[in-house]
């Protein structure tokens, strides 16, 4: 599979979904957490993709890392692109993200991996 | 004022985490949008041998934030990174720890800290790692 180049999208910090992702996880303390920024990969168009990369595979999280250049900050607005890649040995898919200001500094990137495994079973749709 | 980087060797305080329910995976899955059947569905998770469904690598990932900060709040947490070695099953406990294995001072000071966590199986559920550097004047 040829890579392929989501976004960029307009992802936020919102306080209210903030608060939300500390309860979920239990993360405590103020500002936008380290791994908040995950959830920005739920979003409909990323999730689409990765799901037509695994052709009823299933998606295993094999590992995840998150480098700032800069803190995010609550409330705020920016631009998330996205790389997304096959591997095929073993069969793996890597989203590559980036996080820029609107005014273009470079704030994060990030990098998802994710195993592909043909499950003995059939999964729900 | 900022404390002086630990040196190395330095161990994080180990940290007990209370088990996640099935009700917390499903509230991390609605806000996360990661809605893999897998963290979700037991007779899936039994089918693919698993007692109970696993917790999610990122919800792992994501408490190292508490344990980094409340040790060292005068650090902020510049990278986090973690490999997610084997599963850790919901209601299953879950130990914190993490050691320093790099101190730079001078121009770009900063600290490297390897972390694990672990389930009930002997080897590590997440082996990570976390470069942390001193807060800037807010």
């Amino acid at each position: 599979m040829p890579e392929l180049r989501l976004g960029p999208f307009a992802v936020q910090t919102e306080r209210t979904r903030i608060a939300a992702y500390r309860s979920a996880t239990r993360v405590r303390g103020t500002g936008v957490p380290v791994a908040f920024p995950i959830c920005w990969f739920g979003r409909s168009e990323i999730r689409t993709a990765i799901e037509d990369t695994c052709r009823g595979r299933l998606p295993l999280h094999e590992g995840q890392s998150f480098d700032y250049a800069r803190p995010l900050e609550l409330e705020a607005e920016y631009h998330l692109s996205v790389l997304l890649a096959e591997e095929a040995d073993p069969p793996r898919l890597v989203l590559k993200g980036e996080c820029q200001t609107l005014a273009g500094e470079l704030c994060l990137r990030m990098e998802t991996l994710l195993r592909l495994v043909s499950p003995a079973v059939e999964l729900p749709a | 004022m900022s404390q002086a980087l630990p040196a190395i060797g330095t161990r994080l305080p180990q940290c007990a985490i209370a088990p996640f329910t099935g009700a917390e995976l499903s509230a991390y899955a609605e806000i996360s949008g990661d809605t893999n059947p897998l963290h979700l569905d037991m007779a899936l998770a039994g089918k693919i041998g698993l007692a109970a469904p696993p917790v999610h690598g990122m919800l792992l990932l994501a408490t190292f934030e508490s344990a980094l900060q409340e040790w060292r709040p005068d650090l902020r947490i510049e990278r986090l990174s973690g490999r997610f070695t084997q599963p850790v099953l919901e209601e299953e406990a879950i130990t914190l720890s993490g050691r320093v294995v790099r101190v730079r001072e001078g121009e770009a000071p900063h600290i490297l800290v390897r972390l694990m966590a672990n389930g009930a199986a002997r080897e590590p559920a997440v082996v990570g790692e976390a470069v942390l550097v001193p807060r800037g004047p807010d």
